[in-house]
C-alpha cells in the first residue's frame, strides 16, 4: 500500500463532474486539430484537473523519519541539592550538544508542573518557572510572599503528573522520548502507572540525593492506644548523612521528659525510651534536634507521635477558690472518678487540653474570667467531641457571671435572662461609654454590643441612659424604661468614634441624671481606654455613693487603671481590666445582672423532682436537705428539667448538645448554699450520678478506628459491631475533624462493607489533627472514639537515597532506557515515527508546468508541422 | 497579505512561454478547395497577419494567464496576519466513563460524543491546533496538540469504554495546561454530565467573581478553565437500576457465616420491580424480588454461612417499571417497558475469604462432652489421643484435658482443668467458692458467654508465674478462665473441673470452644474488599512457586498483562511494587468483573484454581455513575452548537484552487466550443 493519505477526502469527489465536464465538451468539440492531438490535449487537460483535485483533497506523503523530540522532565524539588543540580546540568549540556537534528524541550517539575520551555532548566533561577501561569490584569495577592511560593511549589514530588503532562506536549511527526532527571522519590501519585500508560518511551535518569550536611528526625513511633498506667516505649529515628552530634529533646506535651546530647552516627540512629500515662488520655510526643554541627534543612528536625490513653473517666473542676469545691472533688473520687481542680487561669486553651477530661465542671467562674478562646474551645469540645460540661450556681455563675450571649450560655440547657419578678427593686443605670479616636473599630464596636447586651438584661420597670464622651458629653440615649430595648439599641447603634478623652464631665452628667430618677437601685458602668482629663473622679464618686448611687468601672487595654480602679472602690462597684474588646460584652453583662440584684434567690428550699430519671436511681430526694440559695434561670425549650426549686425555677436541667451533654445546677456543691447538702449520705452518689449522666461516654468497646496517613490524605476507617459481635449496618457515622488550625471539618463515614465505614480527608497542614468518630443508631450516639493524628513535615524533606529501583521500573515498563549516557539518548536509530508531509504544492507546480504544454497542445496543430517538417527536408 | 513560499512566484515566469504559444506564426494547414469560390471564405478566416495580430485570441490568452496566476499564487501559499491570530488550540475531553455506555442515545452516549467529535475536526481551520484528552481515573493525552486530521480522527475512533467512575476535573486541568494560555484556547467536553458537578469549572464559577477572596488563588484558576470550557451533553434523563454496592464480610461470631451488604438503587422516576440474585461459585444463595419506589436506595445486610467461600455474584433481572395508581397498592399495578439502559451495573461480585479448618489435638483422659464439642465444631478437625505424644504437632491446637506437660508445648495450646503445676503455673488450693463474679467484657473469647450462673463446685487456684489476662474471676479474684502470657504461643487455661460442674452441659460451653478455635486462628471477621472501578490496589501474591515464572494479571474480559518478569536483569521488571516483598501493585482496574494475578506459564490453563495467585473483585458501585440523568448545573450551561470555524477556516490557496479548478473546466468548454475565437 503508498504511505499516502488524503485530509480531505471528499474533495476526490471533484474527480467525477470535473471528467464528465471535460469528457463532454470533448465530444461536443469545434476543434479542428486533428484527432490524437485533442486525445493529448483532453489528456493533459485532464491530468492538470486530476493534480488541482489531488492538492484540495489533502494529499499527503507518510514518510518515515528517524528525527526525535525528547522532552527532559526536570525535577526541582526540594529534596534535589547543590549535587544533583550539578548533575543534571552537566547531563542536559551535553545531551544539547549532542542533539544533533533532533529537537529537545524542557519540563521542570517539582509538586505542580512547570512549562515546557526551548531554554535549559536553569536551577535556582527564577521563581517564575514553576509559578503558575498568570494572565495580564490579575491581581497577584500582596500577602503572598514569591519566595515562599516558590517554595510551596517545590515542597512535592509528583513525577506522575510530569509524566502525563509530558506525553501532552509530545508533537505528532517526531521519534518520542522523555528523559526524567529525578532523584525517584515521588510524594503523590503513581509515576509507575502512569509511565505505563504514557506510550512512549520514558528513560530515566537518577540524581544523587542530597550530598549536603543533613540529620532528620525520621520516625517518632509509639502505640496507638495504651491502658492508664501500662508501660510503653517510645522509639525514635534519627538519620543523618554525616557523623554529627546533636542535642535530642524529646517533649510530652509541653514538659521535657529528655535533654541530652547523643553522637549520631551516619545512617539509621535508633533509640527509645519507656513512658507511661497516668492521668492524660491524649499525650503527644515530640522530638526535637538541634545544635547539630551540620544541618541543611531545618525543617525536619522536629517530629511527633501521639498516645491515646484508656482508663478511669476524668473531671475538670474549675473553681475560682479551688478550696472551697474539695468536698465534691472528695466524694467523686470516692466512686472512681479522677478530679482535677484547678482555678480559672487553668481552663485548657486547647482542644487536647480538654481532650484528657471527660467533663468540664464550672463552679461560680465569671465568663469575664476566661477569654473567648477558651469558651468557643468548650464549646466545639462538646457538641463535636462529645465532651460533658456542668455549670454549677453561684454568685458568679449564668448571668452573675456575665454568660449572657456567650458562647457557653449557647451550650447550656438554660438561659440567663429570666423574667424578672415584680416584688424586685427598680434599677436606674447609666452606660458611660469612651468614644475618642483610640476606640474606633473592635473597641467601639465590641461596647455597642456590650450596652445592648445591658439592655436586653434589663426588666421593664428598669430605667438606662446611655451617654457618650470624647472632648464633649454626648446623650445617646435618654433616661428611659428598658421596655423601649429596641429604639435605646438603635440610638446605641448611632454611637460613632469621635475625638479626645473627658470623662468627667460625662461622670457628673451621669450623677446628674441618676439623681433626678426614681429607681431603687442605680448603678454608673463607666468604659474607657484612655488616660482621661483632669477632673476630681474621686470626689464624683464620694458624691455618688452618698446618693446610694454605685459605680463600676471598665478598663480596656489597661490604661489609667489605677485611677477606674479608686472610682470602682469608693463608688462600692466593681473594677474590670478587659485586655482585649471582645470581655467587654460578658463584662457588662454580668454588671447589669449583678447591679439589678435580681438573680439570686437566697431563701432555703427543699429540690422537688420534675422528671425522673436513671441518673437519680436509688436517691431518696424528698429525704434531701435543703438547699439555701440559687440563681434564676429559665430552662431552654428542649431541655429536660429534672430537678426544680419549690418557687418552680429550674435547679437541675440538662439537654444534648452536638455530640455531647450539658447541664446546669443552679444552686452550688459547697458550703455557701449546699452546706446541708455535704453531710447529706447521699451527696456523693447524686454528684456521681450526674457527672456519669453528663461526662462523654467512652464506650468504643464495638468500634474500632484505624486511622493512616498517605501523602496528603488521611484515610479513616471504622470497624462497628454490637455487643454481641455482630456488624452495624447502615448506622450514621460521623467524622469530626480539628486540623490545627482548629478550623473544623465534619463528614460522613460512607459504608463500605458489612459493619465497615470508611472517609478521607486532607492533611496539607502538617500539626495535630483531632478525630472524633460518632457511631449513632437512631438519635442516639452509640459508640464514639477519639483519635489524634500528627501530621509531621512533608515527605520532600525526607533524606532518602535515590528511589533507584522505582527509575528501573518506569524505563522497564516504558521501553525506555536507565541512567542512559547523554549521548545514547539520541541512539536509537531503530526507532522511527511517520511524518505527514503535504503534497499539495507538488501537485500546483507540476500542473504549472503542464499548463504550458496544455497551451501548446491547442495553439499548434503539431502533425502539421512535423510533417511540414520532414516535407520540408533536403532528404526529400 | 504575506506568502509562505514566495520563491513560486518563479513560475510565473511560465507565462512567457504561453504567450509565446500565443505570438507563434503557426503554419496553415493546406486545404484543397474545389472553387475559389471558397477562397475569400478561407482568407477570412485565415488572413495573412502581423505579429501583433496574433492576439486575436486574447481572451483565450488571458484566461490562460489567469489559471497560472491562480495556481502560482495558490502555490506561493498566501496568508493574512489575522489568519495567524485567529488560529485557535482546542483540547477535546472525552468522558468515556461506566454511564457513556448508556444506549439511550443510539448506539451509546460515546459513539454520539465521538461523532459530534468528529465534527469539531471537520470543522478545525487549517492553522488550528487540536488534543485530544481522556478523563480516566487518571487523565491520558490520547494525541497531543496536533493540526494533522487524520490522526485526530484516528485517535477518536479508536476511543473504548471503560467501567470507571467520571473523573472530569483532573481531564480538564491537564486540558487547560495544554492550551498554555493560548488566547482563542478552548476545552469541549464530551459528556454525558452523569457526575457531581460541584467541583467543575461551570460558567456560574464567572459570574461568582466580585465575591471571591482575592487573596484566594484557586478560584482564580476555576475561574479561568471555567472561561474556556464547554460543556457538550450526550444524555437523556434515562431511567436506569443498578446493584450500587455489593461486599462480602465473614462473621465475627459464626465461624462460617458470612453477611452480603447489596445496595440496588433506582435511579429513575418510576417504581420499578426487579429481582436481585446471588450466586456464590455460581450455585445460586438468595433471590430477592424487589419492589424499588422512584428514586429508592434499597439496602440491606444478608447473612449467609459457607465454609469454602470463593465468588459471590449479585445479578440484577427483570427490571421492569410499574405503574400503579396508589404506590402503596401493588394489585393493580401495570408493567412498563423495561427500565435499564445501562448494563454495567447489573452485576456485581465480591470475594467471600475461604474459613481454613484446624486440627485439634484432644489429649484427654476421657470426657464425651468436651470431645463432642469439638467435633462439633465445622473448622476442627480433631484427633484424641489419651497420653502425650513423643513430638507435639507444629500445625494443631493442643487441648490438654487433666493432666498437663511440665513444660508447656509451643504454639496454641488450651488448658482444661489442669491437674499439676507447669512451667507457666503452680497449681494452688481449690477455690472457696467458685462462683464467677467478673467477666471480661471486652474479650472477643467472652462474647456470648454467660458464666455467673454456672454451677462450679470445684475450681483449682493457679498461681500464674506471669500475671495473665484474667477472662473470668471468681468472688475470691481467683481467675477460673484466663489468658497465659507467653512468647511462645497462644495459651489458655479454664481451671473448672467439667466432670463436676454443668458447664459442659451449657450452651456457653460450644461457644467458649468456638470463640477459643476464633481466637487461636486470628480469624476477625475476613473481608477482602469489592473495588470501585478505576482503583489501583496493592495485592499480596501468594507466590509458592518458582521464582522465575511470569505473573500475569488477568482482566475479567480476558486481557493479559505481565505484570513483573523475575528475571536476573532488575532492569526489566515492568510491574511490582518497590522492592523485593511479594505484592505487586495493579491497575487502574478499568473493568466490571473479578480480575486476578496467575501464574503466566504456558503450560497451565487459565482455568486451573491452583493457578491463581489472588483475586481482585471490582464493580461500578457508584450511586451517581448507575444514575444515568445529567447534573442539572451541566443542562444548563450545557452548549449544542460547536462554535462556527468562520467561512475562511482553509487556507487560502485552497479557494485559489477551488477557483482554479472552475477556470479549467470553463476555459475548455469555451475553447472547444469556439467561444474565444
Amino acid at each position: 500500500m503508498l504511505p499516502v493519505e488524503f485530509t480531505q477526502p471528499t474533495w476526490l469527489t471533484l474527480i467525477v463532474p470535473m471528467g464528465v465536464a471535460l469528457a463532454f465538451w470533448f465530444v461536443r468539440s469545434l476543434s479542428d486539430f486533428p484527432r490524437r492531438q485533442r486525445i493529448m490535449s483532453l489528456v493533459t487537460r485532464s491530468v492538470i484537473c486530476l493534480l488541482l483535485v489531488l492538492a484540495l483533497s489533502g494529499l499527503t506523503w507518510l514518510h518515515r523519519t528517524h528525527e526525535q523530540f525528547v522532552l527532559f522532565v526536570v525535577d526541582q524539588s526540594l529534596s534535589i541539592g547543590a549535587r544533583a543540580e550539578i548533575r543534571a546540568t552537566e547531563f542536559l549540556e551535553i545531551a544539547a550538544n549532542q542533539k544533533g537534528s533532533h529537537r529537545v524541550a524542557y519540563l521542570p517539575f517539582a509538586a505542580t508542573i512547570g512549562k515546557v520551555q526551548e531554554e535549559r532548566v536553569v536551577y535556582g533561577a527564577t521563581p517564575s518557572i514553576l509559578a503558575q501561569p498568570t494572565y495580564p490584569g490579575e491581581r497577584v495577592p500582596p500577602s503572598r510572599d514569591a519566595v515562599a511560593d516558590q517554595h510551596d511549589t517545590r515542597d512535592g514530588t509528583n513525577l506522575a503528573a510530569a509524566i502525563e503532562a509530558a506525553v501532552g506536549y509530545l508533537p505528532p511527526g517526531y521519534v518520542p522520548q522523555i528523559v526524567v532527571l529525578t532523584d525517584g522519590n515521588q510524594t503523590d501519585g503513581n509515576a509507575l502507572a502512569a509511565a505505563a500508560r504514557s506510550r512512549v518511551p520514558v528513560s530515566t535518569i537518577p540524581l544523587p540525593a542530597r550530598s549536603e550536611p543533613e540529620v532528620q528526625v525520621s520516625a517518632v513511633e509509639v502505640p496507638i492506644e495504651v491502658r492508664e498506667g501500662e508501660p510503653f516505649f517510645v522509639d525514635v529515628t534519627i538519620h543523618a548523612n554525616h557523623d554529627d552530634e546533636g542535642l535530642v529533646e524529646v517533649f510530652r506535651g509541653d514538659y521535657k521528659v529528655l535533654s541530652e546530647t547523643r553522637p549520631l552516627k551516619t545512617g539509621e540512629n535508633k533509640f527509645r525510651f519507656q513512658q507511661s500515662i497516668e492521668h492524660d488520655r491524649m499525650v503527644a510526643f515530640k522530638v526535637r534536634l538541634s545544635g547539630l554541627q551540620g544541618d541543611t534543612l531545618l525543617a525536619n528536625n522536629t517530629d511527633s507521635g501521639l498516645v491515646y490513653a484508656t482508663g478511669k473517666p476524668r473531671v475538670l473542676i474549675i473553681e475560682s477558690d479551688p478550696n472551697l469545691i474539695r468536698e465534691l472533688a472528695f466524694a467523686l473520687e470516692d466512686e472512681g472518678i479522677q478530679v482535677d481542680v484547678r482555678p480559672p487561669q487553668g481552663l485548657p486553651a486547647t482542644l487536647a487540653g480538654l481532650q484528657n477530661y471527660e467533663l468540664l465542671m464550672l463552679s461560680n467562674v465569671p465568663a469575664t474570667a476566661l477569654t473567648q478562646q477558651q469558651m468557643e474551645i468548650t464549646r466545639t469540645w462538646v457538641q463535636d467531641f462529645g465532651g460533658g460540661f456542668i455549670m454549677l450556681g453561684g454568685e458568679q455563675s449564668f448571668g452573675l457571671g456575665g454568660y449572657y450571649k456567650s458562647p457557653l450560655e449557647e451550650i447550656l440547657p438554660v438561659r440567663s435572662d429570666f423574667e424578672k419578678e415584680k416584688e424586685k427593686p427598680s434599677l436606674g443605670m447609666v452606660l458611660v461609654i469612651d468614644r475618642s479616636g483610640s476606640m474606633d473599630g473592635d473597641p467601639l464596636e465590641m461596647a455597642k454590643t456590650a450596652a445592648r447586651s445591658a439592655v436586653e438584661l434589663l426588666g421593664n420597670r428598669d430605667q438606662i441612659a446611655v451617654l457618650a464622651f470624647d472632648d464633649q458629653t454626648h446623650v445617646i440615649s435618654e433616661m428611659q424604661s428598658a421596655s423601649n430595648k429596641g429604639k435605646i439599641s438603635d440610638e446605641i447603634s448611632r454611637i460613632e468614634s469621635g475625638g479626645g478623652t473627658s470623662m468627667y464631665p460625662a461622670m457628673e452628667m451621669s450623677f446628674e441624671i441618676l439623681s433626678a430618677t426614681s429607681a431603687k437601685l442605680k448603678h454608673v458602668i463607666m468604659l474607657t481606654d484612655g488616660v482621661s482629663n483632669a477632673g476630681d473622679f474621686e470626689a464624683m464618686a464620694q458624691q455618688m455613693v452618698s446618693a446610694k448611687i454605685t459605680v463600676s468601672t471598665v478598663a480596656l487595654g489597661g490604661a489609667a487603671t489605677e485611677l477606674l480602679e479608686s472610682i470602682a472602690r469608693i463608688g462600692k462597684g466593681r473594677y474590670y481590666l478587659a485586655e482585649d474588646a471582645s470581655q467587654v460584652p460578658q463584662i457588662f453583662a454580668k454588671e447589669t445582672v449583678t447591679a439589678s440584684k435580681s438573680a439570686i434567690d437566697e431563701e432555703p428550699f427543699v429540690p422537688q423532682v420534675v422528671r425522673a430519671t436513671h441518673a437519680l436511681r436509688e436517691l431518696d430526694m424528698e429525704a434531701a436537705p435543703f438547699l439555701l440559695g440559687y440563681v434564676m434561670t429559665r430552662p431552654k425549650p428542649t431541655s429536660e428539667v429534672i430537678l426544680a426549686t419549690e418557687k418552680g425555677d429550674p435547679l437541675l436541667v440538662w439537654w444534648r448538645y452536638g455530640l455531647g451533654m450539658t447541664a446546669a445546677f443552679t444552686s452550688d456543691a459547697k458550703s455557701r448554699w449546699a452546706a446541708e447538702w455535704l453531710t447529706w449520705p447521699g451527696y456523693g452518689k447524686f454528684w456521681t450520678q450526674v457527672v456519669r449522666q453528663t461526662m462523654r461516654k467512652s464506650d468504643t468497646r464495638g468500634i474500632q478506628l484505624t486511622v493512616s496517613q498517605k501523602g496528603r490524605r488521611a484515610e479513616v476507617t471504622v470497624d462497628a459491631v454490637n455487643e454481641i459481635g455482630q456488624f452495624l449496618n447502615h448506622s450514621e457515622v460521623e467524622l469530626t475533624v480539628i486540623n490545627p488550625q482548629l478550623r473544623r471539618e465534619k463528614s460522613r463515614l460512607k459504608q463500605t462493607a458489612p459493619g465497615r465505614y470508611a472517609t478521607d480527608f486532607t492533611t496539607l497542614e502538617p500539626g495535630a489533627y483531632h478525630l472524633e468518630v460518632a457511631l449513632k443508631q437512631g438519635d442516639i450516639v452509640a459508640y464514639r472514639q477519639s483519635r489524634g493524628l500528627i501530621v509531621g513535615y512533608s515527605d520532600e524533606l525526607r533524606i532518602q537515597p535515590p528511589n533507584e529501583a522505582l527509575l528501573k521500573e518506569i524505563a522497564g515498563i516504558s521501553g525506555g532506557q536507565f541512567n542512559p549516557e547523554p549521548a545514547r539518548i539520541f541512539d536509537r536509530p531503530k526507532a522511527w515515527a511517520t511524518r505527514p508531509r503535504p503534497l499539495w504544492s507538488w501537485m500546483l507546480a507540476v500542473a504549472a508546468f503542464l499548463l504550458v504544454l496544455d497551451v501548446a497542445l491547442r495553439r499548434i496543430e503539431w502533425p502539421l508541422h512535423l510533417r511540414g517538417r520532414i516535407e520540408a527536408s533536403p532528404f526529400n | 497579505m504575506s506568502f509562505a513560499l514566495p520563491i513560486a512566484f518563479t513560475l510565473a515566469a511560465l507565462a512567457v512561454p504561453i504567450m509565446g504559444l500565443y505570438v507563434l506564426k503557426v503554419r496553415l494547414r493546406r486545404v484543397p478547395v474545389s472553387t475559389n469560390l471558397f477562397w475569400k471564405q478561407i482568407y477570412d478566416e485565415k488572413p495573412p497577419r502581423s505579429i501583433w495580430q496574433h492576439f486575436r485570441h486574447f481572451v483565450s490568452l488571458l484566461l490562460q494567464l489567469l489559471l497560472l496566476l491562480l495556481i502560482v499564487l495558490a502555490l506561493s501559499d498566501p496568508y493574512f496576519s489575522w489568519q495567524l491570530l485567529e488560529s485557535r488550540r482546542l483540547v477535546v475531553v472525552f468522558d468515556n466513563s461506566a454511564s457513556m455506555r448508556a444506549t439511550d442515545i443510539g448506539p451509546s452516549r460515546l459513539a454520539a460524543a465521538k461523532s459530534a467529535a468528529l465534527e469539531i475536526i471537520d470543522g478545525m481551520r487549517f492553522r488550528d491546533e487540536v488534543a485530544i484528552v481522556l478523563a480516566g481515573s487518571t487523565p491520558e493525552v490520547i494525541v497531543g496538540m496536533s493540526g494533522h486530521a487524520p490522526t485526530l480522527r484516528d485517535a477518536i475512533n479508536t476511543l473504548s469504554f471503560s467501567d470507571n467512575p467520571t473523573h472530569l476535573v483532573a481531564a480538564i486541568e491537564l486540558g487547560h495546561q495544554l492550551l498554555d494560555q493560548h488566547p482563542h484556547g478552548q476545552i469541549f467536553v464530551m459528556t454525558d454530565g452523569a457526575i457531581d458537578s460541584q467541583d467543575l469549572p461551570l460558567p456560574s464559577a464567572l459570574e461568582s467573581n466580585a465575591s471571591l477572596d482575592p487573596t484566594s488563588v484557586a478560584p482564580h484558576k476555576t475561574q479561568r478553565m471555567a472561561s474556556v470550557v464547554e460543556y457538550h451533553l450526550f444524555a437523556t434523563a434515562a431511567a436506569n437500576v443498578g446493584i450500587t454496592q455489593l461486599q462480602v464480610r465473614r462473621s465475627l461470631i459464626d465461624p462460617l457465616g458470612y453477611e452480603i451488604l447489596a445496595s440496588v438503587r433506582n435511579a429513575s422516576a418510576n417504581q420499578v420491580a426487579c429481582r436481585l440474585e446471588f450466586l456464590l461459585n455460581d450455585v445460586p444463595v438468595d433471590v430477592i424480588p424487589l419492589i424499588l419506589k422512584p428514586e429508592e436506595i434499597w439496602s440491606r445486610a444478608i447473612e449467609k454461612t459457607s465454609l469454602e467461600g470463593g465468588r459471590l455474584e449479585g445479578v440484577l433481572t427483570q427490571i421492569h417499571g410499574i405503574e400503579t395508581k396508589d404506590v402503596s397498592e401493588k394489585t393493580n399495578a401495570t408493567k412498563l417497558d423495561t427500565l435499564d439502559f445501562l448494563s454495567t451495573d447489573n452485576n456485581a461480585w465480591a470475594l467471600l475469604p475461604s474459613r481454613k479448618t484446624q486440627r485439634v489435638l484432644l489429649v484427654s483422659p476421657g470426657n464425651l462432652f468436651l470431645q463432642k464439642v469439638f467435633e462439633a465444631n465445622p473448622l476442627a478437625e480433631v484427633s484424641i489421643r489419651r497420653d502425650f505424644p513423643a513430638q507435639w504437632p507444629v500445625d494443631s491446637i493442643i487441648v490438654l484435658h487433666g493432666n498437663v506437660p511440665s513444660i508447656l508445648p509451643p504454639g496454641n495450646v488450651f488448658v482444661i482443668d489442669p491437674m499439676g503445676s507447669c512451667d507457666q503455673w503452680e497449681q494452688g488450693v481449690a477455690i472457696e467458692t467458685p462462683i464467677v463474679t467478673e467477666q471480661n467484657k471486652s474479650s472477643p473469647l467472652m462474647n456470648h458467654i454467660r458464666l455467673d450462673n454456672v454451677l462450679i463446685p470445684d475450681a483449682k487456684q493457679l498461681l500464674f508465674r506471669t500475671p495473665p489476662q484474667a477472662l473470668a474471676k471468681t468472688l475470691s479474684g481467683e481467675s477460673v478462665y484466663a489468658e497465659v502470657q507467653r512468647p511462645e504461643g497462644k495459651c489458655l487455661v479454664l481451671s473448672v473441673n467439667l466432670e463436676t460442674s454443668d458447664l459442659a452441659f451449657r450452651t456457653a460451653f460450644p461457644i467458649l470452644v468456638a470463640n477459643s478455635l476464633g481466637w487461636f486462628s486470628g480469624s476477625t471477621g475476613e473481608l477482602q474488599q469489592s473495588l470501585p472501578t478505576g482503583a489501583v490496589t496493592t495485592v499480596t501474591i501468594n507466590r509458592a512457586t518458582r521464582v522465575s515464572d511470569d505473573v500475569v494479571l488477568n482482566s475479567p474480559h480476558g486481557e493479559t498483562t505481565v505484570l513483573f518478569v523475575a528475571g536476573p536483569d532488575s532492569v526489566n521488571i515492568p510491574l511490582t511494587a518497590v522492592g523485593s516483598s511479594q505484592s505487586a501493585t495493579i491497575g487502574p482496574l478499568h473493568e466490571v468483573g473479578v480480575w486476578s494475578v496467575r501464574h503466566g506459564r504456558k503450560e497451565t490453563t487459565a482455568d486451573i484454581p491452583a493457578n491463581i495467585l489472588a483475586e481482585v473483585a471490582v464493580n461500578l458501585a457508584s450511586n451517581r455513575e448507575s444514575d444515568l440523568r445529567p447534573a442539572k448545573e451541566l443542562v444548563e450551561s450545557r452548549q449544542t452548537h460547536f462554535p462556527a470555524a468562520g467561512w475562511l477556516r482553509r487556507p487560502f490557496w485552497y479557494y485559489l484552487v477551488l477557483v482554479a479548478c472552475s477556470l479549467t473546466i470553463l476555459e475548455w468548454f469555451l475553447y472547444q466550443r469556439r467561444l474565444i475565437s
